[in-house]
């Protein structure tokens, strides 16, 4: 190993290990721990170039703050078109990492530019759906009603 | 009973507007005692059911709405099907059959209201005497346009027990889904009542009442 950017028992390191280049992730990584890695993190993942292998061996806490920071990081290097591997993730962190994943969700950059007539439109179309709605739910009430109304005058002492 | 001065008042109001309105039109033409049966007809066919509707549907159907609402927050419904007792027989029957029963009575009162307004301006506007204003209002009118509007009374009054009962039962979570099931219900029974006033219009037009 060569060119470490970082001691080992820092929270991030950055090695090169042969062609690859090696982000050693150590210690907790919490929301405290990721506040202050968080810019180093980011600038890494726009300044690294090959492949990439984020080591997370040596972490011993992970939060959801943490999760996300590495889920972030993944999805960074892969949309730059880098080869990008994430090893070494003791078991115990696994499922917070892939929850991390989960609820990432791509959110739209703008909200979606709609014909101000067909929005107006299809808010009448749905008026008029939740009317119908409305007047098929009332008619089965009223046909409840009505068999507890007949039920009543038939044996009014039940 | 607590309906009746609300009732009346605004029938009364209304009728002497219709009135009002109506004199400055008729005695364009020299046809001003045509006033009385302007409001005659209409008060007795739509005006008078229609306005005791509309206040009943604000304050009775939004009642029943907020009554069985906040029973469901409180789990009291509940707690009465865990009784074995039916929800429909215990709390919206009675509403029902109430509402049914009162309504009619209800349209008669904002009927002799509207009609009463009519008669303050006709005596103190168009100078006509009491005998000469029921003259005129018996020969205006016959037993159909008393009718048609107590034939209304009771299906108004059943679907404004009905929606208010219904968005009180749809009521679920907190106190804010109250307040909007209540709202919905006010909004749904007067969107309802003059729908239906609608069609009963095209339906006596129909068959010649």
């Amino acid at each position: 190993m060569s060119d470490s950017a970082g001691a080992a028992d820092e929270p991030l390191s950055v090695v090169t290990d042969g062609g690859s280049a090696v982000l050693r992730l150590a210690g907790r990584w919490t929301l405290e721990t990721v506040l202050a890695v968080d810019g180093t993190l980011r600038r890494e993942a726009e300044r690294l170039e090959g492949s990439v292998v984020l080591d997370a061996a040596a972490l011993s806490g992970l939060d959801s703050a943490g999760a996300w920071a590495i889920q972030r990081t993944m999805t960074r290097l892969t949309a730059r078109g880098l080869a990008a591997e994430l090893r070494g993730v003791p078991d115990a962190y696994r499922a917070i990492l892939e929850k991390a994943e989960l609820t990432d969700p791509d959110a739209p950059v703008a909200p979606p530019v709609v014909n101000p007539i067909l929005a107006a439109l299809e808010r009448c179309g749905r008026a008029v759906e939740h009317g119908l709605g409305v007047g098929r739910a009332l008619s089965g009430f009223l046909g409840y009603v009505l068999v507890g109304l007949g039920s009543a005058v038939v044996s009014p002492r039940r | 009973m607590n309906a009746l001065p609300i009732v009346g008042l605004l029938c009364f109001l209304v009728g002497i507007v219709l009135a009002y309105m109506g004199a400055l039109q008729l005695e364009r033409f020299g046809a001003t005692i045509l006033t009385v049966n302007l409001v005659g007809v209409s008060v007795l066919r739509e005006i008078g059911i229609l306005l005791a509707a509309i206040i009943v549907a604000g304050r009775s159907g939004s009642a029943f709405a907020a009554q069985i609402g906040t029973m469901k927050v409180n789990q009291e419904v509940d707690a009465l099907e865990t009784m074995g007792l039916s929800t429909v027989d215990v709390l919206v029957l009675p509403r029902v059959v109430a509402l049914i029963l009162v309504m009619p009575a209800l349209t008669v009162w904002a009927d002799l209201a509207g009609l009463t307004g009519g008669a303050v301006v006709a005596l103190f506007l168009l100078d006509l005497s009491t005998g000469q204003f029921l003259t005129q209002l018996l020969a205006a009118v016959d037993v159909w346009d008393f009718g048609t509007g107590l034939i209304k009374a009771p299906v108004f009054a059943l679907v404004i027990a009905l929606v208010g009962c219904y968005d009180g039962l749809r009521v679920s979570g907190s106190a804010e889904s109250v307040g909007r099931y209540t709202t919905r219900a006010v909004v749904e029974s007067i969107f309802l009542v003059i729908v239906l006033d609608a069609l009963f219009a095209v339906a006596f037009a129909e068959i010649g009442i």
